[in-house]
């Protein structure tokens, strides 16, 4: 073997070293770069220990004078990869002598046993959860004599198999033949008695017949673990019984150093049937799962969370708390976050309902859905990164169509399902929900509106004389106007200033009617931000003339800075007006001096503000208190009973309240809550 | 009488009342006005008016009731009563109190002056 010299080694599959006897490394094969990551020309030459960081618990010296001693050794070396990575090496070195005896090199042989080792720490893990199962249950021991397997697979080796699983799997045929030279040595009484079977039948007899073709895989794979010398092997398997039955079952194999020379190999078998029969439960149950998935009349959504559970723990990670503001300062975060979250699987209702084709349309990453309101998944990642189950909102969603769907929209991510890796998210399509709210909101608004235009028919003394206020003196000034123009001098300077006013009282009287045509006209109720101090105004202005017909006292108490109320002005101001008209009409039995409506805003607490009507009339019957609100329930003759209850109509649909009450010292109070502008 | 008789006029809306008085005077009379019935007592207008045109529909005392209050007086100052309000019932209520006319807003210039006119001559 000469240094450099890319020979027959370099085709072989273990890493091959050798080195001086000062340590440096004079020959490195193509096995070894890929191994340990260092190209031939940076290995050559360097002191092979430093280079790899050679490692054992026994100082690497002490190892080296075992070597030179025996002229061999071998054993388990930690090493570390060019890329860092740690590794486990199966080593052997070997010291090559000169016919004085003088030390010519070391060679060594090394094999990567690092994911062996992980395999290894795996099954000590499943050995350990396996145990309570072996004490519990009774365990069929077979010996098997493998010498006839072993001198069948010998040759291959030299017929240049590397990999004998692979070949195994490819050669059926010869995999059966393997197993009808595994002959049985011993077996005791409780494989027997699992196997339905008499000794002689099994004894001295070869395996074949027990193993069905669909468990050969695991036959080879017990053979492979033989031939890698792995110190055991557990895995589940089907085997056939000498009457033709099949049984689940545990199959251990494992080999004791003193067995592993006689070539004999010990199985142990464990029925696992009662282990199965809790699987086929579980996959009972699995299926109940499946059968309310597809069959729920909800969409549900089945989503992946395998890629942005670590997204949010990495987040968490590095401190931080507040994933809301995060996501705020990190644009980013959000569509990142949705490009990993996958939908697994749709049940057919989200196919219609989301207007897809097939439910595998629906695979994949969740932004399509979301991208113009991605605002629901911010807040649902925010309930699950603050440690809550679930998420649930009123949201609006894109359908595969294109379409814009109303939803009510609920995550579930219990640590259950986390365990599993996945979410679950259901949508309930609330078009039809909202078009009978839309078609109730309608039905208000008429009514509202209804109530309006009797309200107004009870006003048209007052309109008429609020019009006719600025008509008469439009009327006036003009005919003024035309007599100091007629005049043999005319004064034009008079006629202007009179012009003046016409032009005045004309805005004035078009105010007015501007006014009534807004509580005349029916128009779809709207929500804007409104000061209630103003509504109040606009509506007293309204009812001035009434208000003086009625000789009565307005003493108003706005508070100033009123937070503004979310509200349909006209329909704020037919309250208003309302029970202003129901005080005037209540106190005209008293003395003119002493006829108070008093109106006073307030702003409440709890994000309300409220507006108290009070006035000096008799008050409200005790028993006419309860029914005040009730549709056709009206205190007065010619009342249609309507007012009251379509005020507290109006006030609910603005999310506000309306309440009666006497007041101690005499008269009515009403008393109006709104919430006021989030 | 004075040359120029002096007319008052009772009346709240504050672009009616200065039309009015506008009125009056380029017709040649002199004109005061009032925004109530009492402010007009108070100042002792009927002493000096020759006719009053006075708003029914008034803050305090109304344009009836400063007629009965004008009559308990003894002061047969002629009164005009206009309104803007549109009860048929009302004409009859006026000219029972006593009321020489009642003109209903809006109204003619001429109707007032004639209404003027027949106050004067009374």
């Amino acid at each position: 073997m000469n240094a450099g010299q890319p020979d027959i080694l370099d085709l072989i599959h273990e890493s091959v070293i050798s080195r001086d006897a000062a340590g440096h490394i004079l020959f490195w094969n193509a096995a070894s770069e890929l191994l340990y990551g260092w190209p031939r020309g940076e290995a050559l030459g360097r002191d092979a220990h430093e280079l790899l960081k050679t490692r054992h618990e026994v100082p690497i010296a002490e190892l080296e004078a075992v070597l030179l001693a025996e002229g061999r050794w071998e054993g388990e070396l930690g090493r570390v990869a060019a890329s860092g990575a740690e590794l486990v090496l199966d080593v052997r070195w070997a010291v090559e002598r000169d016919a004085a005896g003088g030390l010519v090199r070391i060679i060594e042989t090394a094999r990567d046993i690092t994911d062996r080792k992980a395999a290894e720490d795996a099954l000590r893990l499943s050995e350990y959860r396996y145990r309570n199962m072996f004490d519990a249950m009774a365990v069929g021991f077979w010996e098997i004599d493998f010498n006839g397997v072993g001198a069948m697979l010998m040759p291959l080796r030299e017929q240049g198999v590397t990999d004998l699983r692979a070949y195994l799997l490819e050669h059926r045929q010869f995999t059966r033949r393997t197993m009808r030279a595994a002959r049985v040595l011993d077996i005791n009484a409780k494989g027997l008695e699992m196997f339905g079977a008499s000794r002689e039948q099994i004894v001295g007899n070869h395996i074949a017949d027990y193993w069905p073709e669909a468990s050969e895989s695991v036959f080879i794979e017990a053979l492979t673990a033989t031939m890698e010398k792995r110190p055991h092997l557990i895995t589940e398997t089907t085997l056939r019984t000498p009457s033709g039955g099949e049984i689940d079952v545990l199959f251990t194999v494992s080999w004791s150093a003193e067995s592993r020379k006689r070539g004999v190999v010990l199985l142990g078998v464990i029925d696992i049937g009662d282990r199965n029969r809790a699987v086929s439960a579980m996959a009972a149950s699995e299926l109940k799962y499946r059968n309310l998935f597809h069959h729920m009349p909800i969409s549900l959504w089945q989503l992946s969370a395998k890629g942005i559970v670590p997204l949010l723990a990495e987040l968490r990670a590095q401190g931080v708390e507040d994933l809301p503001a995060y996501m705020e300062a990190n644009p980013d975060f959000l569509t990142k976050a949705m490009d990993v979250i996958i939908v697994e699987e749709v049940n057919g209702l989200t196919v219609e309902m989301f207007g897809g084709a097939d439910k595998a349309d629906f695979v994949g990453p969740i932004t399509r859905f979301w991208r113009d309101n991605p605002d629901t998944i911010r807040r649902s990642l925010a309930a699950r990164f603050s440690g809550k189950d679930s998420h649930v909102e009123e949201t609006k969603v894109r359908g595969l169509d294109g379409r814009c769907i109303d939803i009510l929209f609920a995550s579930a991510f219990p640590s259950a399902l986390a365990d599993l890796g996945i979410t679950i998210v259901g949508a309930v399509d609330l078009a039809e929900r909202n078009r009978a709210q839309d078609e109730l909101q309608k039905v208000q608004a008429e009514f509202a509106h209804a109530a309006r235009i009797s309200m107004l028919g009870e006003f048209t003394a007052s309109i008429a004389h609020e019009v006719n206020q600025p008509l008469a003196a439009i009327v006036t000034n003009g005919e003024a106007g035309l007599r100091w123009l007629d005049r043999e001098v005319p004064d034009v300077g008079e006629a202007q200033a009179l012009t003046g006013r016409i032009v005045a009282d004309a805005r004035r009287a078009a105010a007015i009617i501007k006014r009534i045509r807004s509580m005349a006209e029916h128009r779809a109720p709207e929500r804007a931000p409104l000061s209630l101090n103003e509504v109040i105004a606009e509506s007293l202005a309204f009812m001035r003339h009434e208000i003086q017909a009625h000789r009565v006292t307005v003493d108003l108490d706005l508070a100033p800075g009123l937070p503004l109320a979310l509200g349909d002005r006209t329909q704020l101001q037919q309250v208003v007006v309302n029970l202003a008209m129901n005080a005037l009409q209540a106190m005209d039995r008293g003395e003119p001096g002493s006829r108070i409506l008093a109106i006073r805003t307030i702003a409440g607490s709890a994000g309300l503000v409220r507006v108290i009507v009070e006035d000096t009339g008799p008050g409200v019957a005790a028993d006419s208190l309860e029914r005040l609100f009730d549709s056709f329930f009206s205190t007065r003759e010619t009342g249609m009973g309507m007012g009251l209850p379509i005020c507290r109509s109006i006030l609910e649909a603005h999310g506000g309240a309306i309440k009666a009450e006497n007041r101690e010292q005499g008269g009515a109070r009403f008393s109006i809550s709104l919430p006021i502008q989030a | 009488m004075p040359a120029r008789p002096l007319i008052a006029i009772v009346e709240d809306d504050e672009s009616l009342r200065p039309a009015l008085l506008g009125l009056v005077r380029s017709l040649g009379y002199q004109g005061e006005g009032f925004d109530s019935a009492e402010a007009f007592l108070a100042a002792g207008a009927q002493y000096r008016a020759a006719c009053l045109v006075t708003d029914l529909q008034l803050p305090g005392i109304g344009g009836l009731e400063l007629k009965a209050h004008l009559d308990e007086a003894g002061c047969a100052l002629p009164v005009i009563a206009i309104t803007a309000r549109t009860e048929a019932a009302l004409d009859a209520r006026a000219l029972a109190a006593g009321a020489l006319c009642l003109l209903r807003k809006p109204f003619e210039a001429d109707a007032l002056i004639v209404c003027i006119a027949r106050a004067l001559d009374s």
